[in-house]
């Protein structure tokens, strides 16, 4: 099994330094969703975690070995990221976009072979985009899109997949359809999986370890039903909030309180 | 099991080697064709004959003097415009980013003219400062379009802009210049192939044999570059050295290409669009679009010598009548469809 960890990691761009020495060990076999407020550095950090961006300090331990000290096509082996928003190339197909997830398999002189028709095959099934292998990729729906790009990460055969904000762009059913599917990734074949996701209900609904991020620190890190607390949300996102169980999961549903939806008859101002 | 992926990957495959040796035999019976066709016809089998040295002199001087050199120059800079083109567009993903719409052949255009007007240049001189001039074009273009990573519009406006100001430039040198040497160099601009000799086709043919093999070989990166940056280097690819040696091999066809023909317009821009609907799906197709800029220069330098009457038109002025609508229909549609 596949390990991953950050130590002392800090990251940023320029001058400006995003994540500062944060240290987290990813649990293996395990959902991990990072969630914060906008601009938190969650995402840079999950860029780090997957070498797109370079540790000013620190470092992020594949399988006990520092991340920049190993070739890419290595870490490609074991380690799969899907970015924000990928942008396919215009009229390529289904099958030839998941294809390209087979690359980190094959070398100079080790071309395509009957592993990798296996290897995207299975993508496409656990996906349930096999139908859709001879479409363009432009054509499909938002929710189709994205489950494609998740073959292609599959296809990669990672022990760890590593997903910036998979559900943006995506309506309530299709959020779920994709949480749904990374859970059964994680369940059959006990896929690592790390996400950074927005939806803070969602995110403890599917999160075995949830981490909680603010300006470039954990603020806490745990498991969803022990370390999300009404304190906590107001002190990382600045908002009141109750907070009851999933009536679904039962896992910790955050209500916000606004203004001017108040069931105590307080003003908060 | 793995039915569906294996037939359909095989069909694409099947569809880009189709494409891919048809666009080959259509190169070859154009360029045979322009060998054969002429004031002094010679037939196929004699042109055949007279290429593996088999045949009679007085078709052997037309042959090997007058038209092969003329034809292998439409060939070779049709292969290299066709390449480069291909190349810029799939590493910016941006079918506007061809070197003969950002300037890369108008930096190539205006250092040819400066060695003509001002130094009085002539022959592989004009060759030499062609190249010189792309190659500076284009690291001008790339440092002032880097804001940490090269981002694509931002590439294609910058080097609008730079290639816009080169070509008054041009316009300006032009006016400065003796009659006699305007007109040679306003011949040089429109872009032709004619009256080439070998000394044109050797250094061509040579920079070809060592730039086409390596881009192609290079090219393989496109197809995790096309992904962008970011998923390129998470499926392992090399991203910073391939797409530096990918530009700088782009730039080096584009400029040894104007440097033998003139800045032929649009050669580069229209081949790779047209090689990736003939491949169709979504592969960089960097084989065929050079195969299918060697068409379009062989055809418009066929059709603009034999096919529009007594008058003979360089190959530029026909390429550019066909390549301006297609940059407005680009255009036009860029707009609407709301880039990135």
């Amino acid at each position: 099994m596949t390990t991953l960890r950050s130590e002392k990691l800090s990251l940023g761009y320029g001058e400006r330094r995003v994540v500062d020495d944060l240290s987290l060990d990813v649990p293996t076999g395990e959902i991990t969703m990072i969630v914060g407020p906008n601009a938190c550095g969650k995402s840079t950090f999950l860029r780090g975690l997957a070498r797109l961006l370079s540790p000013q300090a620190g470092s992020v331990l594949l399988d006990g070995r520092a991340l920049h000290d190993t070739p890419s096509r290595e870490i490609a082996v074991k380690l799969g990221i899907l970015p924000q928003g990928p942008i396919a190339p215009d009229g390529i197909t289904v099958g030839d976009l998941v294809g390209r997830g087979r690359h980190p398999h094959q070398g100079l002189f080790r071309r395509w072979n009957a592993t990798d028709d296996e290897a995207v095959t299975q993508a496409l099934t656990a996906t349930g985009t096999l139908d859709l292998t001879a479409r363009a990729v432009d054509e499909l729906s938002g929710g189709q899109r994205q489950r494609v790009w998740i073959a292609m990460a599959l296809a990669q055969r990672t022990g760890v997949l590593l997903l910036d904000e998979p559900t943006t762009y995506l309506d309530v059913s299709h959020q779920v359809e994709v949480l749904d599917l990374l859970t059964d990734l994680n369940r059959r074949d006990a896929t690592t999986i790390v996400a950074v996701l927005h939806d803070l209900n969602l995110a403890c609904r599917y999160a075995d370890h949830l981490v909680v991020m603010k300006s470039g620190h954990v603020v806490t890190a745990g498991v969803p039903t022990e370390i999300l607390t009404e304190e906590v949300v107001a002190e990382v996102f600045g908002m009141p909030c109750r907070i009851v169980a999933d009536p679904v999961s039962a896992t910790p549903m955050v209500v916000p309180i606004g203004r001017h939806h108040n069931a105590t008859g307080r003003e908060d101002t | 099991m793995t039915g569906v992926v294996a037939a359909h990957r095989r069909a694409e495959q099947r569809r880009a080697t189709t494409a891919t040796l048809a666009t080959g035999t259509a190169v070859l019976a154009v360029f045979l064709l322009t060998l054969s066709y002429g004031e002094f016809q010679v037939s196929l089998p004699d042109v055949v004959k007279s290429l593996t040295g088999t045949g009679l002199p007085a078709v052997d001087y037309i042959v090997h003097t007058v038209r092969l050199p003329r034809a292998l120059t439409a060939l070779l800079v049709g292969l290299a415009f066709g390449l480069s083109g291909a190349i810029f567009q799939r590493l910016v993903r941006n079918p506007l980013a061809s070197p003969d719409v950002i300037g890369v052949s108008a930096g190539a255009s205006t250092a040819a003219v400066t060695a003509m007007i001002v130094f009085g240049a002539g022959g592989l001189l004009v060759s030499v400062a062609a190249l010189t001039g792309a190659i500076l074009t284009a690291t001008v273009i790339y440092l002032l379009s880097w804001r940490s990573g090269v981002g694509g519009y931002r590439l294609v406006l910058v080097g609008i802009g730079i290639g816009a100001g080169l070509s008054s430039v041009t316009s300006f040198l032009m006016t400065r210049a003796d009659v006699r040497v305007a007109q040679e160099a306003l011949f040089w601009l429109t872009g032709s192939v004619t009256g080439r000799t070998w000394g044109h086709v050797q250094p061509l043919a040579v920079e070809l044999l060592v730039l086409v093999p390596l881009c192609l070989v290079l090219g393989r990166a496109l197809n995790g570059l096309q992904l962008g940056d970011d998923l390129a280097r998470a499926l392992g690819w090399r991203v910073e050295a391939t797409r530096l040696g990918l530009l700088l091999g782009g730039v080096l066809l584009a400029g040894a290409a104007t440097a033998a023909a003139g800045p032929v317009a649009f050669v580069a821009f229209v081949s790779g669009p047209i090689a990736a609907r003939l491949v169709g799906g979504g592969r960089p197709a960097l084989p065929a679009s050079a195969l299918v800029g060697a068409l379009v220069l062989l055809v418009a330098d066929f059709i603009g010598a034999h096919l529009l009457g007594d008058v003979q038109f360089p190959a530029g002025v026909i390429t550019g009548v066909v390549g301006a609508p297609y940059l407005l229909w680009l255009l036009a549609t860029a707009n609407r469809r709301g880039h990135q």
